[in-house]
């Protein structure tokens, strides 16, 4: 009996582990993906870069490089918490009433789009995750192959907390 | 038969108890939702904890203890009274208590241009084929050229904007691989030390007319790692890269290199301001992949020309930075609420770019990053630039412009 439950807790453990591989590499594609951890953002305090995790755990981070001809980019949060003054940082699966926007720059400095994403009211899927996609479109002339980009990030002034801390990942 | 009951009680109990707690864990969430939604009066909580956070301190008590520097210089360890702990990682090519003197330099960018687009090409290549993107915006000509050798070996040239690239298939299919940090090599690979490794790619490095530090970052990926964390990617390219395989040639190094100013390698820590005037911070960056091939993958990110001296100057040295970084952070305009720990210090030339002029800037920058501890925080980080010559302090943060949605 008990071999039976530990083969059965063996097969489920390696059914979720190749699961989880599955959906990363589909949601993903190539390591044009960058990753971010603890971004904190401060309401009202403008849009600055997020430092992506660097491979050799150092203090500045390769930005993530388009290689596709895809007009469309996208950014998933995979933590999110927030602060309100007084009160412990709370873990939530939703950005609630709080303007968290996200831009790509081409490393000339420009916008590469005039459509950035907001992840106002986002909620978190199954998998504690919220992706938005958004186009390049109308502005492509800026994103270009072989492209490296920075990420910036924002809590607008109407935001309802005053800080937010977040994880994620970028591909552009 | 009775041990073999216990077991099943216990795995049981385990599996009530992840349920249990997988469910408090999800009520918690939900009710942080209804916190957030049913705030109210967020400015009365804010000047309440404005209040309370802001200690009476004056700069003069705020006081670097214990600062202590390994041997080795690559790890700095301290504490400026109960606000700011340094246990850091330590980047300095110079000693950082008299780092001596140094100068700001001014130069003029320059884009890779047509004239580049055969910088990596050998006697004998063939030009197979090739994509050109005409200028267009803030572009200039790009190409995206592939090679062929005597051999029958595909190289593949590209020259855009502010980059260069040139890979062997090998050589890309190694730099999409990306091996976990544990499952990298401790010790050298077979076919070259790390040391003569890292001259073959400084070698290389130079012979585009680049002065490159000493001073490096490397990776050693083995080729059984390299095939094992490449089993989630699309096996027709590692086909057509590998048609034998992952063999023992595949070994590879990673370096990234750095352009060497005044004997500071010179960084690129994101791409936020650290002036009015210019609103870009980049620097010269260089990654080259070295197999017993040889180099089969090299990117060199942003250049410039015309550099002239501006003014030369004795750089502060780590204690007087972290002073004045402690004073931003106690008195200045930061989110972040000490205590915090000082995790990564660097000394090193960053550059700053205006786009429109094409001015660039170099200077000796102190980099700090700085990162909550507190039980109510995140751990969220933010990097704090000093500017070795003019002791200015800012952050990330500090010319940033709303974003407009």
């Amino acid at each position: 009996m008990r071999k039976k439950i530990l083969a059965l807790l063996s097969v489920l453990i390696i059914l979720g582990n190749s699961m989880s591989l599955v959906s990363a590499t589909e949601a993903d594609g190539k390591s044009d993906t960058a990753y971010f951890r603890s971004e904190t953002r401060s309401r009202g305090a403008g849009s600055y870069g997020v430092q992506f995790d660097d491979p050799v755990g150092v203090q500045w981070s390769w930005n993530p490089v388009k290689w596709n001809t895809n007009t469309t980019y996208y950014v998933t949060l995979t933590k999110i918490s927030y602060r309100i003054p007084g009160v412990p940082y709370t873990f939530t699966t939703a950005v609630g009433r709080n303007d968290l926007i996200f831009r790509p720059y081409t490393s000339a400095g420009v916008k590469a789009t005039d459509y950035p994403i907001n992840f106002r009211y986002g909620i978190t899927d199954t998998s504690g995750e919220i992706r938005k996609t958004q186009s390049y479109a109308g502005v492509s002339a800026y994103a270009h192959k072989a492209q490296e980009y920075s990420l910036k990030c924002s809590l607008n002034s109407t935001s309802e907390t005053s800080l937010m801390s977040f994880d994620g990942r970028f591909t552009p | 038969m009775r041990t073999g009951k216990v077991f099943i009680g216990w795995v049981l109990l385990c599996v009530f108890a992840c349920a249990f707690s997988s469910c408090k864990d999800g009520e918690t969430k939900i009710s942080s939702v209804q916190n957030t939604e049913n705030t109210l009066d967020v400015s009365s909580q804010e000047t309440a904890s404005a209040t309370a956070s802001a200690p009476e301190m004056r700069p003069e008590d705020l006081v670097v203890e214990n600062l202590r520097i390994n041997e080795e210089g690559t790890n700095v360890t301290g504490q400026i009274n109960d606000i700011m702990s340094i246990d850091a990682k330590l980047m300095s090519t110079v000693d950082p208590m008299a780092p001596g003197k140094a100068s700001s330099y001014t130069a003029t960018h320059r884009t890779f241009s047509t004239a580049q687009r055969t910088m990596f090409v050998q006697p004998g290549w063939t030009l197979i084929e090739s994509e050109h993107i005409p200028a267009s915006y803030q572009h200039e000509d790009e190409y995206f050229d592939v090679y062929e050798d005597s051999a029958g070996n595909q190289h593949h040239c590209i020259i855009v904007t502010d980059d260069a690239w040139y890979y062997t298939l090998r050589g890309e299919l190694i730099y999409e691989v990306e091996v976990p940090m544990e499952y990298r090599s401790q010790t050298d690979l077979s076919f070259a030390t790390e040391q003569e490794a890292f001259e073959t790619a400084k070698t290389f490095a130079e012979s585009y007319g680049y002065k490159i530090s000493d001073f490096y970052y490397v990776d050693r990926l083995p080729f059984e790692e390299l095939e094992i964390s490449s089993r989630t990617i699309d096996q027709s390219i590692i086909e057509e890269a590998l048609p034998r395989g992952w063999t023992s040639d595949q070994d590879a190094y990673i370096f990234q290199l750095f352009v060497d100013i005044d004997g500071l390698p010179m960084y690129s820590v994101g791409s936020n301001p650290l002036s009015e005037d210019h609103p870009i911070q980049t620097g010269t960056r260089i990654k080259i992949i070295l197999t017993a091939m040889g180099v089969e993958y090299a990117h060199f990110s942003f250049q410039y020309e015309n550099t002239t001296v501006q003014s030369t100057g004795e750089m502060c040295n780590i204690e007087q930075a972290l002073n004045l970084v402690s004073q931003t952070i106690i008195l200045g305009n930061t989110w972040q609420t000490p205590p915090v720990n000082v995790d990564i210090i660097s000394l090193a030339y960053l550059g700053q770019w205006e786009p429109s002029t094409g001015a660039v800037i170099l200077r000796p920058f102190w980099v700090f990053r700085i990162q909550e501890t507190g039980p109510d925080t995140q751990g969220g980080h933010m990097n704090y630039y000093v500017d070795a010559l003019s002791k200015i302090v800012t952050n990330d943060q500090s010319f940033t412009e709303p974003e407009e949605w």
